[in-house]
């Protein structure tokens, strides 16, 4: 049985940088800086309540899920069904993708494979409460056609991941 | 008892989260800093006219780009009703939400290197071959 990894701390040499340029940027542009994280905060204010819903579903699946045997669903031989919980999920998933980051590592150190974390991923283009929004703008012949072709194109990105996997692993 | 448990594993997730939250900060700091300083008329002067050219302009600079999608809808429309073609704009708007060079560091630690290149790489292919077989099948339709 895999154990999990320690859970390490991200960010410790991104963050000092990302925070250094601030600062740099305050003396030059001050006003724009000031708008930047007028900008920065607003979006923290937007993903809050999708953290705090990860967060709890995260927790909600520990708890009542065998996480071994729910991720031998997503292994290799999990077929149709290992695709559709892959799409489906990538589809109905809300938010910016990197609050769904600790979920999918989740998943993954309990055996989720990796073509099924890309089809995951990118399926997640298809965005289904703007969905009217891209019909206004570009039509619903453009509309259907885009996410048809998203959705082919998440699995066959979710194919060649694993025949890498498999390749690197051979 | 059941209780216990259950508080545990709310505990456990706070725990994973808080282990990703400085480099959470940094990419939406980043974002800010994104949003600010690249405007819709450094997006507009950079297309040059050229269907492939373009195509593969839209999609850098989609990734490149942050923000809500709605965002890139209405940057799209207002592209394309500047004269930018449709190649360049589906694929600006399809790379502004499946490729983030911004959390490309948040992705590299939690997935590692190889998984991050290989699934980033996919999705810059995917955004230009996507492109070209909507606007042709498009065509087709029309």
């Amino acid at each position: 049985m895999k154990q999990a990894p320690k859970a390490r701390v991200s960010g410790t040499i991104f963050l000092p940088i990302v925070i250094t340029t601030y600062i740099v940027l305050a003396f030059l542009h001050p006003s724009k800086t000031l708008t930047a994280l007028d900008a920065s905060f607003h979006v923290f204010l937007r993903i809050l309540p999708i953290i705090t819903a990860v967060i709890i579903l995260l927790g909600v699946f520990n708890y009542f899920f065998d996480a071994k045997k729910f991720s031998q669903k997503l292994q290799m031989g999990s077929g149709v069904k290992g695709w559709f919980f892959a799409l489906a999920g990538g589809v109905i998933s809300h938010g910016p993708v990197y609050v769904w980051y600790p979920l999918l590592t989740d998943l993954r150190t309990h055996g989720m494979r990796d073509g099924l974390i890309v089809a995951f991923v990118y399926s997640r283009s298809i965005k289904v409460p703007m969905l009217p929004v891209m019909i206004d703008y570009f039509g619903w012949k453009f509309t259907v056609i885009l996410s048809i072709y998203i959705l082919i194109a998440s699995v066959l990105q979710g194919v060649v991941m694993d025949f890498f996997k498999t390749n690197s692993q051979s | 008892m059941a209780d216990k448990t259950f508080l545990r594993s709310i505990l456990q997730s706070l725990k994973n989260f808080g282990s990703i939250l400085p480099m959470l900060a940094a990419v939406i700091l980043t974002m800010g800093l994104f949003q600010t300083y690249i405007t819709e008329d450094m997006l507009k002067s950079i297309f040059s006219g050229n269907t492939l050219g373009d195509t593969l302009i839209g999609t850098l600079a989609g990734g490149v780009s942050v923000g809500n999608p709605v965002v890139s809808y209405i940057l799209g429309g207002e592209l394309l009703s500047s004269g930018i073609s449709l190649y360049a704009v589906t694929a600006f708007i399809l790379s502004w939400v499946s490729i983030g060079v911004v959390q490309l560091p948040l992705e590299w630690q939690l997935f590692g290197r190889r998984f991050t290149i290989v699934r980033n790489l996919l999705s810059v292919i995917g955004a230009i071959v996507v492109t070209f077989l909507t606007v042709m099948t498009l065509k087709v339709f029309s």
